[in-house]
């Protein structure tokens, strides 16, 4: 396959769709051009392994996604990741208006606030009419209180004054200065920022063509859509303590690292990736030009936004693939 | 000749020449000195029977159903029954529907209990025992003797420990101690125990007290359905115990205090409303009403009516802790709720049976139905009556079903260690009064011999 492929870039031409068959190792997938996985490997194939991938919401107990850190390969992917007690998790809806198609707001009645082993926040039962979901607890809700979740649309002209601790209010309808948390980078997505236990972001400004800044628990400002649903008040819970035994992170399926090792800082041309003063989500994603892009989108649309494809059925539609720039270095004419 | 064959075929590859001669001759000297084990003696059949061989097929007994119909016919020619037709039984499920309905699931855990399962049956929830009852309740625990309290020590001792189950039980789970690992251990599971309790306990009280107008049933299926705006509510509930007696229990409420529950509204639930905690299901039949004694339409059903019920509550609770680790405790209301709906299942099947389905559903009954239940652990016991008056559900407002719970019951503190085995729990304070309100419930619809 891969002497065809030089073949293929000396004539300088179009190849016909490659049959590619017995290539078992990952450099060998990740050399080939145009050749994606049937799904990337993520969190999703880790959850298709253990049967938990396509099933419909329950508020039971479910166990945990465990691979041992190990791969679609059946190697070691991530490092330092094993045992652990087994202990369920609970499946926390994270976008508060669940059904947004009404338009009122979403009243729901707090049944019990529970403490997750592997959480630090608690998770609140509540439930509306026929539906029970759990929502990550505020600090100050407590059992049998009434918690509302305001439809996306609701922005009124004058800000909400004295929003209840607990509730869900679109960004563009509280005041500025609010202490907000479980903030959604984009509209619909699910909290994603202060989600930890006794984290808490701040709303700073609104600016104009509606967006607001936001500064989040690592002081960090961000610009979101007005109509990201944020949730009034400081999370429940406390935050990260220190371990205090070797034990007690093993618990939580930590695996020791070798003592060989040190921590790698900004030294020997790697560098610490910072976020860029004021991260515009609102914005599309940058263009990226690195040559490993060309494996993973479709060329010629610059960005992320496009779902990843399955499979490719046109090659020939990929640009001309230049290997010298890579494995061949000295060498001006490839083949 | 079919060895050389074999020869030829396993060894042609690669066989030099000559080989072959010399594998032929180490064959001929096998055979010879092996022959006596290779002739094997075949029973011939005898000449008169080898002329009809071809008649005499060997037949596969595990797929021959020849002669199966015929037997069957043999057998049940001189009853009045048809065999049920089996066939395609795996493959046809006349039960599954296209439309998900509700089920009745009392396992699932209720969050405002009492309140829900009123406004679901349209009833009126009291916490304390029928007039009825508790005026016969300080004579019947008077009459109790010392025969009676070691009866009772010894039933309970023989369903929670004595009992030979040698049974694998769940692990156990300390959500304080996480870390704490439980041994496995083998014992009696907790939906046992029910059983061993109760059938002591009925036994007793049937040989205390008999009656030759009533009897026990044993593993009976309560199926039945009824319609809450607009929306059916199926209930599929397997119980260990009924007792039927063939005339109608009394009713607890007379027809005045009937009226006057039209005034009394019912517990609101908003923002929640009434079938929250129902599971869905598929396989479901909504002409089926069943009480236990038979379908409610054949000829066979056997005749009686449902005088009491034992309802069994084996699920992680005050005393046992194991099951789902994260699992709430059941607390009281949960329990009573649950006896309360399962009481009202009892007596709609019983209603559709006495009045017909159509003149039953969505109107009020022409004569009240009474049933009663007893909602039990192990430990703790739950008394439920009830009295059907009405099943018009699309409205809160006329005359409303009663209920009477006495619910809480304990009858022997049992401490289970909570880093330790099970078999090394204690039981202390046997209270014979909890015993009494079983037999005043036992004996409310006993006619004297």
């Amino acid at each position: 396959q891969i002497c065809r492929c030089l073949q293929a870039a000396s004539l300088g031409g179009r190849t016909t769709p490659a049959v590619v068959s017995g290539l078992h190792t990952s450099p060998a997938w990740l050399k080939q051009r145009g050749i994606i996985f049937k799904h990337r490997p993520s969190f999703r194939w880790a959850e298709e392994q253990a049967g938990l991938a396509d099933i419909p919401y329950t508020t039971e107990a479910l166990p945990q996604v465990r691979t041992g850190g190990r791969g679609p390969f059946g190697r070691i992917w991530l490092k330092h990741v094993s045992g652990g007690l087994r202990l369920p998790t609970f499946w926390v809806d994270l976008v508060r208006n669940g059904l947004d198609n009404t338009g009122e707001p979403l009243v729901e009645e707090v049944f019990y606030l529970h403490k997750n082993f592997w959480r630090r926040h608690l998770i609140a039962l509540v439930g509306n009419g026929e539906r029970k979901r759990w929502i990550i607890a505020g600090a100050e809700m407590q059992v049998g209180d009434f918690t509302t979740s305001h439809p996306r649309q609701f922005i009124p002209d004058v800000p909400v004054a004295n929003p209840k601790p607990g509730d869900a209010y679109p960004i563009g309808a509280l005041p500025v200065g609010s202490t907000i948390s479980c903030v959604e980078q984009k509209p619909g997505e699910g909290a994603k920022l202060a989600v930890e236990g006794g984290t808490s972001a701040t709303y700073v400004r609104a600016l104009p063509d509606g967006k607001a800044l936001v500064v989040t628990p690592s002081k960090q400002e961000m610009i979101v859509s007005q109509h990201c649903t944020v949730m009034v008040g400081q999370v429940s819970g406390s935050a990260r303590e220190k371990f205090k035994s070797f034990n007690e992170k093993r618990r939580y399926g930590i695996k020791q690292r070798s003592g060989f090792r040190q921590k790698k800082g900004d030294r020997f041309g790697r560098r610490i990736k910072f976020y860029t003063p004021r991260f515009d989500c609102t914005a599309p994603y940058p263009v990226n030009y690195d040559i490993r892009s060309y494996l993973y989108t479709w060329p010629g649309e610059g960005g992320w936004s496009k779902p990843l494809p399955r499979f490719v059925a046109d090659y020939s539609s990929f640009p001309r693939y230049r290997w010298n720039q890579l494995y061949i270095k000295n060498r001006q004419d490839a083949f | 000749r079919s060895m050389r064959l074999t020869q030829i075929l396993c060894y042609a590859q690669g066989v030099r020449p000559g080989r072959i001669e010399h594998y032929e001759k180490l064959s001929r000297i096998m055979w010879k000195e092996k022959d006596r084990f290779m002739n094997v003696t075949v029973p011939r059949p005898r000449p008169e029977v080898a002329a009809e061989l071809d008649k005499h097929q060997p037949e596969d007994m595990f797929e021959s159903d020849r002669y199966e119909k015929e037997v069957l016919a043999a057998t049940t020619a001189d009853l009045d029954w048809q065999a049920p037709d089996f066939s395609g039984w795996l493959w046809k499920n006349p039960r599954k529907q296209s439309q998900p309905a509700r089920l009745f699931n009392w396992r699932q855990r209720w969050e405002h209990p009492e309140a829900q399962a009123s406004a679901l049956t349209k009833t009126l929830i009291s916490r304390r025992l029928p007039e009825n009852l508790s005026a016969s309740l300080a004579k019947l625990t008077e009459s109790l003797t010392e025969a009676d309290t070691e009866a009772l020590q010894r039933a309970f001792m023989h369903a929670h420990h004595w009992h030979s189950d040698d049974i694998r039980l769940p692990l156990r789970h300390n959500p304080e101690n996480s870390v704490y690992k439980f041994r496995t251990e083998f014992g009696i599971p907790p939906d046992r125990i029910v059983r061993h309790l109760m059938s002591n306990l009925l036994r007793w009280t049937a040989i205390r007290h008999p009656s030759c107008d009533r009897h026990l049933l044993r593993d009976c299926l309560l199926e039945t359905a009824f319609h809450w705006r607009g929306v059916t509510v199926h209930f599929q509930e397997r119980r260990p115990f009924h007792l039927i007696g063939q005339r109608p229990l009394a009713p607890f409420a007379d027809s005045q205090s009937v009226e006057a529950t039209a005034a009394s509204p019912l517990p609101s639930l908003y923002p929640l409303s009434p079938l929250i905690d129902l599971e869905d299901t598929m396989h479901y039949d909504t002409s089926i009403s069943n009480t236990g004694l038979g379908d409610s339409d054949s000829s066979t059903r056997l005749g009686g009516h449902c005088h009491l019920a034992v309802v069994p509550f084996e699920l992680p609770n005050l005393w046992c802790n194991f099951d789902a680790p994260e699992s709430r405790p059941i607390g009281v209301d949960h329990r009573a709720a649950a006896g309360v709906v399962n009481c009202f299942g009892q007596a709609v099947a019983q209603a559709r049976w006495e009045f017909g389905t159509d003149n039953v559903d969505g109107r009020q009954l022409p004569r009240p139905v009474v049933t009663a239940a007893v909602c039990t652990d192990g430990v703790y016991f739950d008394f439920v009556c009830y009295q059907l008056n009405t099943l018009d559900l699309d409205n809160d407002d006329g005359i409303k079903n009663l209920a009477w719970v006495d619910a809480g019951n304990r009858l022997v503190d049992k401490r289970v260690p909570v880093e330790d085995k099970i078999r090394l729990s204690t039981y202390t304070d046997l209270d014979p009064g909890v015993y009494a309100k079983l037999l005043a419930l036992y004996r409310y619809g006993m006619n004297r011999l």
